[in-house]
């Protein structure tokens, strides 16, 4: 039989030596084992500097609400991480496997995953789509394109009883060229009203649906009668976003830019070529019309033209609006040494209030990304660092009463380390793109 | 058990050479490379006496920042011997079929049944897998002491053992700082040579037809993988896939075992 006259050498034949033959296999194991096992027990992820935000004034059960995020650049390359009373996270590639293929959902949005907590059976399925809310009821609304029509898909749930009811809204032709898209809902005791606009590259329009959720029909659609926009104008709608109370308005903001230059430079490449940047990105013409959606009467409100910023960020709190500026002399909009905040009644149409949020107050130099959430406003201040380097004890987090400016809480981020540690940990580390999450 | 560990101490010792080879492959290619590295980082950036001329300041380059360096260099010294390892996930069958003396007829008549066979050549192939991370990261401290000898001393700075596994792409993809991660990313790769042994096994098993069947199965065990929901949340999308996960490896490994036992013929 020739397939017995194998020349193999004896070495693979079975019966042969005892004990030995396993020598290079228990070798090869024990060596794979305490390689790997060594290198996570003792050299992987667990050296990144880690920080914790500290109270430093007023209630701590405010900070412990808030969340940095951001992302660390250092030694050990850069990586997404948060940090917040208790700590810091790291983001790692645990849903490695995860990633790949598993729905993107509004998870890391805090305001989805509390209403997916609260209301999961509800909340299955949707994303993406506008939310409102009340102490009755909570609705969902997403929009899309059948057969050149624009169509809405409400959701409406009832927290009392936890029953949920459907409706599909028409909202007009959705020609190739033009997008739709749903810009606001809000709910009232009696209505639901879904804000939607039809925009082209030559015109937008805005168009209200309304249901009434008594009978659970659809009202009439009817068109929100706009100013014509002038030339250079761009529009922003300032909306309800579901951070404070439930505002009846929702408002438009028509505005246009003009760039002034800051020192000698007289233009952005004129900036560039002296290393001056142009910062000051001004407003020319600016006009606002308050939309009340429950008669649909729409009222043009004179804003202050000198408080208002290109940068400026509006929030609705109810009547109240607030319009929060950047320092018009700011070297950089994005972290100015203060913020203008000026409040609005838009029932009375008059100004209610202005104040200053200024970082020196609190021995800054800068202040970034203004957070509006339930009548307060969130800022971060940072100190000016030493050469470059971080220092252990890092940005302020402020908080403050946003109808009179009154400070509520301060807190810093500080490096748990020892000085020592920090010495060395934090010369070449950069916490970037901090950002405050509520 | 007893036939399971002969056979396997045999296809480790059919490999060793190979392997050794390949080890020493990478020892030598990454030393050669720091090496390089380090010439001509010294070369362009010392500083010369008594004149401003030179490449530039001359600035501490850390272990870290040398492998960071070296990306290509060190990418040749591990992929060749991982494609070879992948290779041999064809070669340690197909060698006993195509050998000059089939060897396989004798595997396919060891006393104890052939269930053993199958295992004793997975967990080979594992073995030499994780033999070589082992290796890869015994070589780190010995490129550690490399630096430290050839780097000149206005050129070295500490640097952590971390770091110098960041800096690089390729360790790092091998070597992800994270267990969780490694974790997954070898689990996929369990899961990649089960499919390809399945595959191999249905080929030996029905020829030609045994192919096309093969790549039918695996491009299944692919979109079952990615099967989701959007109605899904995400730790409920994670748990199915898991579980799908799980069942392909059970039925992987009890396809092969069935074929090996009752189809596969020499």
């Amino acid at each position: 039989m020739a397939q017995l006259e194998t020349d193999q050498p004896q070495g693979v034949r079975i019966k042969k030596k005892g004990a030995a033959r396993y020598v290079l296999v228990g070798l090869l194991a024990a060596f794979a084992i305490a390689g790997i096992g060594t290198y996570y027990g003792f050299a992987s992820d667990e050296h990144l500097p880690t920080f914790h935000l500290e109270t430093v004034e007023g209630d701590p059960a405010i900070g412990d609400a808030v969340t940095l995020e951001g992302s660390y650049v250092g030694r050990r390359g850069s990586r997404a991480m948060s940090l917040d009373a208790a700590g810091t996270r790291y983001a790692s590639e645990r849903d490695y496997l995860g990633n790949l293929v598993l729905p993107k959902i509004n998870n890391n949005d805090p305001y989805y995953a509390s209403l997916i907590a609260q209301y999961r059976s509800f909340m299955r399925g949707k994303r993406n789509g506008s939310i409102d809310q009340t102490e009755e009821r909570l609705a969902y609304v997403i929009m899309y394109r059948k057969n050149n029509m624009g169509q809405v898909r409400l959701s409406v749930l009832d927290k009392t009883t936890g029953k949920s009811s459907n409706y599909r809204l028409d909202a007009g032709e959705w020609n190739d060229g033009f997008n739709m898209a749903v810009e606001d809902v809000q709910l009232d005791d009696s209505k639901i009203y879904v804000l939607v606009s039809r925009t082209s590259p030559q015109q937008s329009e805005f168009i209200m649906l309304t249901v009434d959720l008594g009978t659970g029909q659809q009202l009439p659609s009817r068109k929100v009668e706009l100013p014509q926009l002038r030339e250079g104008e761009t529009l922003r709608i300032v909306k309800d976003r579901g951070w404070g109370s439930a505002s009846p308005y929702v408002v438009f903001v028509a505005s246009s830019s003009v760039h002034d230059s800051q020192g000698d430079a007289k233009s952005a490449e004129d900036a560039d070529r002296i290393g001056k940047s142009v910062v000051n990105v001004n407003v020319g013409a600016f006009r606002s019309f308050v939309y009340r959606y429950a008669d649909g009467a729409m009222t043009t409100f004179d804003l202050d033209r000198e408080a208002h910023r290109y940068n400026s960020q509006f929030d609705l709190d109810g009547d109240t609006m607030y319009m929060i500026s950047p320092d018009s002399k700011a070297p950089n909009v994005n972290s100015p040494p203060s913020y203008d905040v000026t409040a609005y009644s838009l029932s009375k149409m008059v100004r209610t209030g202005a104040y200053a949020i200024r970082a020196s107050d609190v021995g800054a130099e800068e202040m970034l990304t203004p957070q509006f959430r339930q009548g307060r406003y969130y800022f971060m201040a940072v100190p000016k660092r030493n050469n470059g380097a971080l220092s252990r004890k890092y940005v302020f987090v402020l908080s403050v009463e946003a109808a009179t400016g009154r400070q509520l809480y301060k807190g810093q981020v500080v490096y748990d380390g020892s000085d020592g540690q920090a010495a060395s940990e934090l010369s070449l580390t950069w916490l970037n793109n901090m950002t405050i999450q509520l | 058990m007893t036939v399971y560990m002969k056979l396997l101490a045999m296809e480790v010792r059919r490999f060793r050479f190979p392997l050794a080879g390949i080890m020493l492959y990478t020892l030598l290619v990454e030393w050669i490379v720091l090496a390089q590295m380090l010439r001509s980082y010294a070369v362009r950036l010392r500083p010369r006496a008594g004149t401003q001329l030179g490449g530039g300041v001359p600035q501490p380059l850390t272990f870290a920042d040398a492998i960071g360096n070296s990306q290509r260099g060190f990418a040749l010294a591990v992929a060749i011997p991982f494609a070879v390892l992948l290779a041999y996930v064809l070669i340690i069958w197909y060698r006993d079929w195509f050998g000059k003396q089939p060897f396989i007829y004798r595997q396919l008549m060891v006393p104890g049944g052939r269930t053993p066979m199958y295992f004793a050549k997975l967990t080979a192939i594992l073995l030499f897998i994780f033999a070589m991370l082992a290796w890869q990261l015994l070589l780190m401290p010995v490129l550690q002491l490399e630096y430290a000898w050839l780097a000149p001393a206005w050129l070295k700075e500490d640097s952590l053992f971390t770091d110098a596994m960041y800096a690089s792409r390729i360790l790092e993809m091998l070597l992800p700082l994270d267990f969780a991660t490694f974790a997954a990313r070898y689990g996929i790769g369990i899961w990649l040579v089960l499919l390809v042994f399945t595959g191999i096994l249905l080929e030996r098993s029905y020829r030609i037809r045994g192919l096309i069947l093969a790549i039918f199965y695996m491009a299944l065990n692919f979109i079952a993988l990615g099967l989701t929901s959007s109605r899904l949340y995400p730790y409920e999308a994670r748990a199915l896939m898991l579980t799908i996960y799980g069942l392909e490896v059970a039925v992987a490994i009890w396809l092969s075992l069935r074929l090996i036992n009752r189809k596969v013929s020499v």
